[in-house]
């Protein structure tokens, strides 16, 4: 009797796990093994599980890659603007180890002939060796044996049942176009009013005047900096000179340089910025434009959520200012640039800014 | 620059029974080792795949452990072959005294190092700085192990084993990370009888059922109740009575499942291998004193503790004072061998004075109803894990503190999602509508009523194969194993 327990007992076992494995394989969700096998169920909920996949397996020509001030660009207007074919591969607070690992793979997997490139300057201080956030590495290796992770995964089970369940009830996959975007679950803090009222009461009584107090500064991690550079950036350009890499520095609010200037480190970004350009206009396949200097975007408040993440109307409007090679960063007048932005920053009167918007919605 | 699969490969780098490494890839291929030898009559072969294996799955954590654990079984070898060779009191004295010392300072330079010289920093004022020494995996069990096992060679109670025996007893996998701690006499005469040596379907099945209980209560269960507890630590101050009691309540929970699944699991894996490993467990929760929880808890840490310290002190032998303080050093060298740190030693001083007070007032006790008993005896153990958790003693104060104010608070969202995400909730989202609370409350019953049922080591006792049985074994095992895995969700709005 216990000889037939045993047996009956591990091989229905086998036999379950096996059936989840098949289940899993089949669907899918995270596309670690082939693209939908419908167009209706499949759910993009997850940057970090999903791209690799993505990458992967779907058909594109172009890459978006950067942090969540890429995420809520529309790819159908890349695709239109520029005549490619664009997949987002996003993550949320990229550091540049995240972005080189998933362009590898994209590389590796495509003919990619177009590369779009949010570039934070803050992320070049990021360990180059990690990602901003964990990652499931299971599904960034090409090895098979580490997928059990994978097959025999709660979440993922649970995600393959919701994704059938979603298949039953005919809901579309959803559009890569907008994949990852943020603005629907954000709309109502699009309120010029609270951030600036918000920003005032943590920015204290700072007076324009008043020194800023250099020893207590952080410093900018310089070893990081050049490592992210020489590890995560450069090579990627140079190993792909025939994908032409389309670079912007995207326009956060005058909030956000506000606040690092109160750290005493505006000069040291403005130079860093300056190494930056500097090291990528060497590449004959690198257009780079920069956005942060133009104050009818940043100092209009009602742009942002908070002090950096902007309006979907302004990921259009560099669309199509890329595409009209507007804003475009020259050997001429990048220089300018910079200084046009440092200068802005620090004859800005921050607090008369938004008093205006706490006064106007009274 | 990194690649995923080295960083992947540093987090698969432990071999715990609940990974998918040990399940699929080591247990089979040391059991079919071990087996196959065996049908073919190469014993010795067939016991050094078990040495050699269990040796794999030490080194497998960290590589330079070990060196450690295979220098200190050499050692101890060697002491024991030198007591048997000499008759004499005196030498045979001199032996014992070196080979202890030789062990519980291996021990106590690994665990304690970093211990002592932050408490002299703090009381010096000085700035004295080594490197963060880490603890070898199970280091406090097989110290202790050999010990044993020295003090009993020094007693002549040690028959003639072979250095082959003597090693797999020391490093046999199901018990070497995380006990129990055997004796050489419940271990060793299993390596060497015979009978043991064939396939046997009705201890591999009791085998297979103790395995898959240890690794539910392991997984499903208290790693469950380790995210509140984890949670709970992270503010202790912004807990509200509610959820303190709750973090209290929720270490209770996983201490117990946690260690007595992992127990359960090194009964199971033993009984695969033919080998009856001690019971550790005896439902502890049931206990309706201090004393009487100690003969349930830890059984065989309990045991050595009574047969190598407390009786060598004297016992109970020399007057009722001296029991005391016997029992009371017992306990704090208990609660130092736990941990170092100083949330420890107060948790075993506590214990070694509940101990005191109830042979004190043992009359009273005894008249009072079994259910006010077990109800004093619980809340005591609740709130003395508090100190054992606690990262510090402040913590540990303070999270009492606000089980006891006045300011309930309510159980949070935080908490009650935890119990609301798993695969059948997540999945078919008809059960979303149900409140969390109900799920935390619905696990809490659930969780007690395993606590009032029979404990592993009585199941398996009675077990008789049926189709029941069956099906609850594969369902433990396969979601189970679907629980080693999960998705994490990072909800952080950043650039």
């Amino acid at each position: 009797m216990h000889k037939k327990w045993t047996i009956v007992t591990l091989i229905s076992t086998g036999i379950i796990l096996c059936l989840i494995a098949a289940f899993v394989i089949v669907i899918d969700p995270f596309f670690n093994y082939h693209t939908p096998i419908r167009d209706y169920g499949y759910y993009l909920n997850n940057e970090s599980y999903q791209n690799p996949g993505l990458a992967r397996h779907f058909t594109y020509d172009a890459v978006l890659v950067g942090s969540s001030m890429v995420e809520n660009f529309d790819a159908s207007e890349l695709d239109q603007m520029f005549g490619v074919n664009t997949i987002k591969l996003p993550y949320s607070g990229a550091s540049f180890y995240n972005i080189k690992l998933i362009s590898d793979i994209a590389f590796r997997h495509s003919d990619v002939k177009t590369v779009f490139w949010g570039v934070d300057l803050t992320r070049l201080s990021s360990d180059p060796n990690e990602p901003r956030y964990p990652l499931p590495e299971y599904l960034y290796t090409s090895q098979k044996i580490d997928d059990i992770e994978y097959i025999f995964n709660q979440d993922v089970i649970a995600q393959t049942v919701s994704t059938i369940r979603r298949m039953h009830a005919k809901i579309p996959n959803t559009p890569l176009d907008t994949a990852y975007e943020w603005y629907s679950q954000h709309k109502n803090d699009f309120n010029a009013k609270a951030v600036a009222q918000e920003y005032l009461s943590t920015r204290g009584d700072i007076g324009e005047d008043e020194e800023i107090d250099i020893a207590n500064d952080e410093e900018i991690d310089m070893t990081n900096v050049e490592l992210n550079i020489q590890q995560n950036i450069l090579p990627l350009i140079e190993e792909n000179p025939d994908t032409t890499f389309i670079m912007f520095f995207p326009p956060y609010s005058v909030l956000y340089w506000d606040t690092i200037h109160s750290q005493g480190l505006l000069d040291d970004y403005m130079r860093l910025k300056e190494l930056v350009i500097e090291a990528l206009m060497k590449y004959d396949n690198v257009a780079l434009y920069d956005f942060q200097a133009d104050a009818s975007i940043i100092c209009d408040i009602t742009n942002y959520k908070d002090y950096s993440h902007y309006h979907p109307d302004i990921n259009s409007y560099m669309v199509t200012s890329m595409a009209e090679g507007r804003y475009l960063l020259t050997k001429q007048n990048y220089k300018q640039e910079i200084n046009k932005l440092h200068d802005l920053v620090l004859q800005i009167d921050v607090p008369a800014l938004l008093q205006k918007y706490i006064d106007e919605a009274e | 620059m990194r690649t995923p699969l080295q960083i992947w490969w540093k987090t698969v780098k432990n071999m715990l029974f609940n990974s998918y490494i040990f399940i699929f890839c080591f247990l089979p291929a040391v059991l079919i080792g071990y087996y196959l030898l065996n049908r073919f009559s190469r014993y010795k072969l067939a016991q050094g795949i078990l040495l050699l294996g269990s040796l794999y799955f030490y080194g497998y954590f960290n590589f330079s452990y070990l060196w450690i654990i295979v220098s200190s079984i050499l050692f101890n070898f060697s002491m024991y072959k030198l007591l048997s060779m000499n008759r004499k009191k005196g030498a045979k004295k001199l032996i014992l005294a070196f080979a202890l010392l030789a062990n519980i300072g291996l021990f106590v330079y690994f665990k304690y190092s970093n211990f002592f010289i932050d408490n002299i920093n703090a009381v010096l004022q000085t700035d004295f700085f080594i490197e963060k020494i880490l603890l070898p995996l199970g280091i406090s069990f097989f110290t202790f192990q050999q010990i044993s096992f020295i003090i009993d060679a020094y007693r002549d109670e040690v028959p003639d084993y072979s250095f082959l025996n003597y090693a797999t007893f020391v490093a046999f996998f199901p018990q070497l990370i995380a006990g129990p701690i055997v004796l050489h006499q419940e271990i060793i005469p299993q390596f060497q009888e015979r009978a043991r040596k064939t396939f046997n379907y009705e201890n591999f099945s009791k085998g297979i059922l103790a395995f898959a209980i240890g690794l539910g209560k392991k997984v499903l269960i208290a790693d469950l109740f380790g995210r509140v507890v984890t949670l709970g630590y992270e503010d202790v101050g912004s807990l509200g009575a509610i959820r303190a009691i709750l973090v209290a309540l929720s270490y209770t929970i996983q201490i117990y499942f946690d260690f007595s699944g992992y127990c359960d699991m090194a009964t199971g894996l033993g009984l695969m291998f033919n080998i009856e490993i001690p019971q550790n467990f005896n439902s502890p929760y049931k206990a309706l004193t201090i004393p009487e929880f100690w003969q349930r808890w830890h059984m065989t840490l309990t045991r050595f503790f009574k047969k190598y310290l407390y009786f060598p002190l004297g016992g109970n032998r020399k007057g009722t004072f001296r029991t005391y303080v016997n029992v009371f050093i017992i306990f704090i060298v208990s609660g130092f061998w736990h941990g170092a740190n100083w949330t420890f030693i107060i948790w075993g001083a506590m214990h070694g004075i509940a101990n005191i007070l109830t042979k004190i007032f043992d009359k009273q006790i005894k008249k009072l109803p079994r259910a006010v008993n077990w109800f004093i005896t619980f809340v005591f153990v609740n709130l003395t894990w508090i100190y054992f958790r606690a990262p510090s003693i402040g913590d540990a104060n303070k999270l009492i503190g606000r089980i006891f104010s006045m300011e309930f608070g309510s159980v949070g969202n935080a908490v009650t999602h935890i119990f609301k995400s798993n695969v059948f909730v997540n999945s078919i989202g008809l059960l979303d509508s149900i409140p969390g609370y109900l799920y935390l409350i619905g696990t809490l019953i659930f969780v007690f009523i395993l606590l009032f049922s029979r404990n592993t080591n009585e199941i398996i006792e009675t077990f008789k194969p049926s189709w029941y049985t069956s099906v609850f074994t594969v369902v433990l095992l396969v979601v189970s194993i679907i629980s080693l895995s999960g998705v994490s969700t990072f909800l952080y709005f950043n650039f």
